[in-house]
């Protein structure tokens, strides 16, 4: 897998990039370590090794040349090279692009679709908390507040259960909470229609749809909170 | 139709579990022979049915195999252990272990009822044992070790239904649920759950004299669109999908039908594929 370096050192991110999209974990591994010994830039490392491999994985994803077993590999990949890179973070650490709080609503115990999009929302490049299963109106609420996330992402496989997703944003709108996050939904049973019936902000077909939605929502909250700092400059 | 539209313009109908059934009845419902033939017979009652369903659920297989089975509510859950590996090392053998050798017995003792009995594909039978995205790894990082695995199964597999087939059972339907072409791609549909699932086929089409395997619609289309089985067009006039299936059994030609689903109870179609297992692939 061939990416377009932009300098020299920039080749190196791109060696781990590499090594994430063909699956070479040893690789990946070894890289890592010669760039913590080197001191070379580990957010960068990062930013254009890591999250460059898994955003390639993602195009050959949704272009059907990967499956969720070429995913699930490149992901271990990125995860045991990050696990030796963030050990040597600078001291304020990796920022991320943004907060997610994700996980599949109460009653429905399937998981494979949000562990996958979680997945790849972490590969972006933002931090994610995964709540798992079964989670309750209430927990996504609470939990979402306490992360100070950006996003609220739920999950249903079921017919059943996808009206207690309306719950979430009913809990929302009672405590006043409804403009602080933006409610991503997906799962077999939902559509854009019961999306916007519920009054849920955006509806993500898939996991690749979704790490784009949540990539469009982050830029949209950046450009408001400029706008706003703007605005605050003018009025002082 | 295009493979993956076929599959997906499918819809499943739902099957029908425990419901109409008191919660202490299906708590212990595989207890033994006679409890299962009892409550086989409550079910087929309660939904008017003319033959008796086994098992009541798809975990059977893999619980005889070593998974954790919960039937607490009224659609049992799988407890998965965290990569379970011991399963690499030893495969139980069917017949003898619970709840499939008291399904055998259940079986045995009933001598007046039609049977159909219901079966998991073998890579559904994984997907049951090894937690899903633990089993998608594997399939990329020890292909030899999932096949080979999968092998063992089906070798389970069929001297299971043998079993059943000689203890006078003549419909079985299989199923395979886990194996999404859109979730594992082609190639790793073929390896992992059309091959053995055809080895499985064309094991068990010498004991099919006077029996006929029925194949969920979500296995044989992709199996025909592969090239693995071939459709046959053949109309007949039955109302519901057990009378024909039964018919077919007795047809010394067909050993395995499919593209309509089983729990459908009235077709108004009347007409049924048979499939012959292609010779070569």
């Amino acid at each position: 897998m061939k990416f377009k370096a932009l300098e020299a050192e920039d080749q190196r991110y791109v060696e781990l990039a590499e090594a994430v999209v063909d699956m070479d974990e040893e690789k990946a591994a070894c890289l890592a370590q010669e760039f913590v010994q080197a001191e070379m830039n580990i957010l960068n490392a990062i930013e254009f090794g890591l999250v460059r491999g898994m955003a390639r994985v993602g195009e050959l994803y949704e272009s059907g040349e990967y499956f969720i077993p070429d995913l699930l590999v490149c992901s271990d990949v990125m995860n045991r090279a990050l696990d030796i890179l963030e050990k040597h973070l600078p001291k304020n650490g990796r920022s991320f692009k943004g907060r997610i709080v994700i996980g599949t609503i109460q009653g429905d115990t399937h998981d494979i679709g949000k562990n996958i999009v979680a997945m790849l929302i972490r590969s972006g490049g933002y931090a994610v908390l995964d709540l798992g299963r079964d989670v309750s109106p209430e927990r996504f609420v609470t939990e979402a507040v306490e992360y100070n996330a950006d996003i609220i992402a739920i999950s249903t496989l079921l017919t059943t259960t996808r009206n207690r997703i309306g719950e979430v944003i009913h809990l929302l709108e009672k405590r006043k909470l409804r403009s602080q996050f933006q409610v991503m939904i997906g799962g077999k049973p939902i559509s854009q229609v019961f999306a916007d019936a519920i009054g849920a902000d955006y509806y993500a077909e898939n996991a690749t749809d979704a790490l784009r939605m949540v990539s469009e929502i982050i830029k949209i909250k950046n450009k408001t909170r400029r706008q706003l700092c703007q605005i605050k400059k003018l009025d002082k | 139709m295009e493979l993956n539209s076929a599959v997906r313009d499918f819809s499943c109908s739902p099957q029908q579990g425990f419901r109409g059934l008191e919660e202490k009845e299906w708590l212990d419902c595989y207890r033994s022979g006679e409890r299962i033939m009892e409550l086989a017979h409550k079910v087929m009652k309660l939904n008017e049915s003319p033959y008796l369903k086994l098992p009541f659920d798809d975990y059977v297989e893999a619980e005889a195999f070593g998974a954790l089975v919960v039937r607490r509510r009224e659609l049992p859950q799988l407890e998965y252990n965290s990569n379970n590996k011991n399963i690499y090392s030893c495969i139980p053998n069917l017949r003898e272990s619970e709840p499939t050798k008291s399904i055998l017995e259940a079986i045995r003792l009933e001598d007046k009822q039609p049977i159909l009995l219901q079966i998991q594909a073998p890579f559904s039978i994984l997907a049951y044992l090894l937690e899903p995205m633990n089993l998608y790894k594997q399939l990329r990082k020890d292909p030899k070790g999932v096949e080979k695995l999968l092998a063992q199964l089906v070798q389970e597999q069929i001297e299971y239904v043998k079993a059943a087939l000689q203890l006078g059972v003549r419909t079985i339907s299989v199923a395979d649920p886990c194996a999404s072409l859109e979730l594992i791609g082609e190639k790793n549909y073929r390896s992992f759950a059309a091959n053995p699932l055809f080895h499985m086929l064309q094991k068990l089409v010498p004991f099919l004299k006077s029996g006929v395997i029925h194949l969920c619609p979500r296995c044989s289309y992709p199996m025909e669109q592969m090239g693995y089985l071939k459709s046959q067009v053949k109309h007949m006039e039955y109302s519901d999908q057990f009378s024909m299936l039964l018919a077919l059994a007795e047809d010394p030609k067909v050993f395995v039908t499919g593209h309509q689903c089983i729990h459908k109870q009235r077709s108004n179609q009347s007409y049924q594929f048979h499939l012959e297992i292609e010779e070569k692939i």
